[in-house]
């Protein structure tokens, strides 16, 4: 994997001010499904119809299990659950739905896919670094 | 018109900066390992749950070898796969190396509006913990 050296001045904390730097990951190419289709179809016996009408029954389950607050295991590539941000209060009675400021979901990785992660060679494109441009750093 | 699921979420007491505070905690209704969801696949759609199982193994394989080459995925209906660096920034570019700068890799995922939607969408309602029934006799 492709990544490059960038820096931003921080806005905040013990080295504000300061410009500091590190890696981040180059823009890579965004594979649609269509092509995942097509290699799946390669790989086993599945025709490309029978191979979307699968996929659309599985991300068919499991928007419902996870809309009904369930985690929901799709094997080696990892755990999907909900997921709730609240504020803190200071008494039990305080608590309750109105608290909740958002709602989110999120996947665990497999620990077999993490591990072929944390594996996979990465290249340092450009020497010369690249601004991180985000709100903040544009006056 | 409304949702018919539900977000559990219970009451748990925490530490926060010495202090304790009460704060909402989403609890899960039930795990679902993959064996259930090849067996409601494979009901829905009237195949053998080992051929869902097969397509479900080729699925993560396939993802799994694209964010290998660094590549973002994307799965219609699911959302987007890609590879996520957790990083730390460092005060030189000199300092910038992959040694110092990458702390880990792992996969990240955006899902799709449709089922960020019913999350969203669905109803909350607090956990109620089963009361001790008090099995003494006079």
């Amino acid at each position: 994997m492709n990544t490059v050296i960038v820096h931003k001045t921080m806005a905040v904390g013990k080295h504000k001010g300061k410009r500091r730097y590190t890696i981040n990951r180059e823009k890579s190419a965004h594979i649609h499904t269509s092509v995942v289709v097509e290699n799946i179809s390669k790989a086993t016996t599945f025709s490309p119809a029978d191979i979307e009408l699968l996929l659309s029954s599985v991300a068919e389950v499991v928007m419902e299990k996870v809309a009904a607050g369930c985690s929901i295991s799709l094997g080696e590539i990892g755990t999907i659950r909900p997921t709730i941000t609240a504020r803190s209060v200071e008494s039990r009675n305080l608590c309750n739905a109105k608290t909740i400021t958002n709602r989110g979901i999120r996947l665990i990785g497999s620990p077999k896919l993490n591990r072929r992660l944390r594996n996979m060679p990465l290249r340092v494109t450009n020497s010369a670094t690249r601004k991180n441009t985000k709100k903040e750093d544009v006056k | 018109m409304g949702s018919s699921n539900y977000l559990t979420y219970e009451v748990k007491e925490r530490t926060i900066f010495g202090q304790s505070r009460w704060m909402a905690s989403l609890r899960l209704v039930k795990r679902y390992r993959l064996c259930d969801l090849v067996e409601e696949v494979a009901a829905r759609n009237s195949c053998r749950p080992a051929e869902v199982e097969a397509f479900m193994v080729a699925l993560a394989r396939e993802v799994g070898v694209q964010l290998e080459s660094g590549a973002e995925v994307n799965v219609k209906g699911l959302g987007t796969f890609y590879p996520k660096m957790i990083t730390q920034m460092v005060d030189t570019p000199e300092e910038a190396t992959l040694k110092n700068c990458v702390k880990s890799i792992t996969v990240g995922f955006r899902p799709e509006q449709k089922m960020m939607r019913a999350v969203k969408e669905a109803g909350i309602k607090e956990f109620d913990k089963p009361k001790q029934t008090d099995s003494t006799k006079e």
